[in-house]
């Protein structure tokens, strides 16, 4: 059941149709062969019956008129006499009377005088061999009326049949021997040809001796239905011959002979009738299951389009196409789901749609505090610094074209004022900086981090030629990234390493990368004055500086634009460090299109 | 021609005296001319309206041109400097306060010859002055056609 839960609802209502199609067409073809084999076999024995009945008439009608020949034979006077003699009279005129009563039938062998022993005392052909003694006996002893004319049970000479009809010879009540008429049991061509026709070409008439141990099909000595299904006389015979076949047969014992009579007949062609009904109703099942299941196909069509109209729809849907819906054409169970997937469809199309609304306005929202934000800077980085130059200016004027005019107090004053205005310019400068990094849509390409950082260090040492700050970058570091932000917080991260190591006597640089398996760290490391771990995580915020602006000057922005560059990256950023042991500040690259976005 | 004059444009007064003060510093002998905004820059160069009648003023050496000014702004001046016959080789130099590389991209884009970023640390705004001085206006070089006999 569950492979049939998985064929398509079409295939399985096409299955169950086929099947109980199938299934009627099975039992009906057995019921019809059961039947058409009944009345085949009732009409066989019906004939085979009849066949049986009219041969045993033909038997008995022939015996009975051979009994007659025999029993006016038995009277003749010249008979009696010489048996009553027991053979010393002359045997002439007995021998004359055997001689007219043995040429009277074609089919007539001998005729032939008996003593009362079964002894052969005169026969009228001496070519003809005698019956055994013994034979005549049995003969004799079979039939149990013995005064009455008989009919011997039939003997088996190689390829000849015989048979004797014997009356008693009598004086008075004393029988004196018996004249026996030996017959020969040969049908001519011509009464085979009868026979025939009465029983069919395929039928065999067997004739049996009363014990049924000894049987002939008229020419000789054949092969005979078992005994266990000779004794049932009364109806149809079914039994498998000697060479294997199956055969019907019927069967009459003769009242005049101690014989039967067996008609067979080979169950093949009486049972074809009904095979042929089988397989033509067999056939006819075929076509019914081929045709049900084109009827199933095409009568479950209408039934299954409307599902797969709603499987579309659903795919539609869930690629995106909120507008589809389904037709509602009828008013049963699929008109109802078909209802309810379409008001389903309703809903999820206005959830979209209120939430498609809902991220325009904000993404607009967005776009102009994001352009607020540019006015602003763009006006911070103009209008702040104007009044800042003009300080800065004049106060280098006022040292300057003044300096006559002022003591030691007065330019040390002035010079304070610059340096204010200075570092007032540069934190402008790295608040526009920072968000700048923010603002910037991302440029994604293969950045060389090792050739940059040579620039920059290059760059630094020209800055501070009196410096000797070894610098230590491994070769071929190589990211996918932003080149122009990359550059940025390498060169803050190396500007901050050259800083911090300005006190030490043998100032390292170093940029190099370890791998932890799943991914590149790559790490700046100094040996410069390092920091205490606890104020490792302020590193990262803007203006947050460790050192006072007389021990290293900055403005506090440098690792927090690193920060967000890394981070706009997808990158994780961290410092380790111990006071005076330096600092390390390790970040990872992520490779991929990490898409930017515009949070820091 | 040695006596060229110098056009500069500034609206803020105390960025105007200092670079005045500057250039006074460097000894340069050329005459300075200071408009307060683009539209007085568009007329000192190309006279007075629509009407095409020739500019009252002597040609100028070189334009020092900021680029945010009231009324018509630094681009559009240079845009329109750039636009015609008489200007077309002008040497202009761009002076801003502005970190934004799009005023630098643009201004380049519209054909400014150089730029100079005010810097807060005067002394560095100096040393740009010069250099601009010797380049400009020491050694006396302009473009051919500004020549005039």
């Amino acid at each position: 059941m569950p492979a049939l839960q998985r064929q398509s609802i079409r295939t399985r209502l096409a299955l169950v149709i086929c099947g109980l199609l199938l299934a009627l067409g099975v039992v009906s073809s057995i019921a019809a062969y059961v039947a058409v084999r009944h009345s085949a076999l009732g009409a066989a024995r019906q004939r085979l019956t009849a066949v049986t009945e009219q041969l045993r008439q033909m038997f008995e009608t022939s015996f009975g008129r051979a009994k007659l020949q025999v029993d006016s034979g038995a009277a003749l006077p010249a008979l009696r006499a010489y048996l009553a003699s027991a053979g010393t009279r002359d045997a002439a005129p007995a021998r004359a009377t055997l001689d007219s009563l043995g040429g009277g039938g074609r089919s007539v062998l001998d005729a032939e005088l008996w003593d009362t022993a079964g002894r052969v005392m005169l026969a009228s052909r001496a070519d003809v061999p005698p019956v055994p003694a013994a034979a005549v006996r049995e003969m004799a002893e079979t039939h149990p009326a013995e005064r009455a004319t008989f009919v011997t049970p039939f003997r088996i000479e190689g390829d000849s049949v015989d048979f004797a009809v014997v009356a008693p010879v009598r004086r008075g009540g004393t029988t004196l021997g018996y004249l026996a008429l030996r017959s020969r049991l040969r049908g001519t061509p011509q009464a085979v040809r009868q026979l025939r026709g009465l029983i069919g070409s395929k039928a065999v008439v067997l004739l049996g001796n009363a014990r049924g141990d000894l049987w002939t099909d008229l020419a000789q000595r054949a092969a005979g239905p078992p005994a266990s299904v000779a004794d049932n006389t009364a109806g149809l015979l079914e039994y498998q011959h000697a060479d294997g076949t199956w055969r019907l047969a019927a069967s009459a014992v003769l009242a005049a002979a101690p014989w039967t009579i067996v008609v067979e007949f080979p169950r093949g062609p009486v049972l074809a009738g009904a095979r042929a009904v089988a397989v033509e109703i067999a056939a006819i099942t075929l076509g019914l299951v081929l045709l049900g299941w084109l009827a199933a196909w095409f009568v479950s069509r209408p039934l299954t389009q409307p599902l797969h109209q709603l499987a579309d729809a659903a795919e539609a849907i869930a690629g995106g196409d909120y507008g589809q819906r389904v037709e509602v054409p009828r008013d049963d169970e699929t008109g109802t789901v078909a209802t309810a997937f379409n008001r389903m469809a309703a809903t999820v199309q206005q959830a979209h749609e209120r939430l498609e609304t809902q991220v325009n306005e904000r993404t607009a929202d967005l776009t102009q505090t994001v352009r607020e934000l540019e006015a602003f800077s763009y006006s911070v980085s103009h209008d702040l610094r104007a009044p800042l130059r003009s300080i800065d200016g004049f106060s280098l004027a006022l040292l300057e074209d003044y300096d006559a005019q002022l003591n030691d107090t007065g330019r040390d004053y002035l010079r304070r004022v610059r340096r204010a205005t200075q570092r007032m310019a540069e934190l402008i400068d790295d608040l526009l900086a920072l968000s700048r990094i923010t603002r910037t849509e991302l440029q994604h390409a293969p950045v060389d981090l090792s050739a940059l950082a040579e620039e920059i260090v290059a760059e630094l040492r020209k800055a501070e030629p009196e410096r000797r700050v070894e610098a230590v970058i491994a070769p071929d570091l190589t990211v996918h990234g932003d080149r122009r932000l990359l550059r940025q917080a390498l060169q803050n991260l190396l500007a901050n390493a050259f800083k911090f190591t300005a006190k030490e006597p043998d100032p390292t640089v170093r940029l190099d990368v370890t791998s932890d398996g799943a991914e590149r760290v790559f790490f700046v490391r100094d040996n410069g004055v390092g920091f205490d771990m606890q104020y490792a995580g302020k590193l990262f915020g803007p203006f947050q500086r460790l050192h006072t602006l007389e021990e290293f000057e900055g403005t506090g922005i440098g690792l927090a634009i690193v920060q967000r560059v890394i981070h706009r990256h997808g990158g994780r950023i961290w410092a380790t460090g111990h006071p005076g042991r330096g600092a390390t500040i390790a970040f990872t690259v992520p490779d991929g299109t990490h898409n930017g976005s515009t949070s820091a | 021609m040695s006596e060229g004059v110098i056009l500069l444009v500034e609206d803020n007064p105390d960025d105007r005296e200092l670079t005045l003060r500057a250039f006074r510093r460097q000894k340069i002998a050329n005459n300075i001319e200071s408009v307060r905004d683009g539209a007085e820059a568009l007329e000192y160069l190309f006279g007075n309206g629509a009407d095409g009648a020739p500019s009252a003023h002597p040609r100028p050496q070189v334009v020092l041109l900021d680029l945010k000014l009231p009324k018509v702004d630094g681009l559009e001046v240079l845009r329109r400097i750039r636009a015609d016959e008489r200007t077309r080789y002008l040497p202009v130099v761009i002076l801003t306060s502005s970190n934004e590389e799009r005023d630098l991209v643009e201004g380049y884009r519209l054909g400014a010859n150089s730029y100079v970023r005010k810097p807060v640390d005067f002394s560095e705004f100096l040393e740009a002055a010069r250099q601009l001085g010797l380049y400009w206006l020491l050694l006396n070089e302009t473009a051919p056609d500004a020549r005039s006999p």
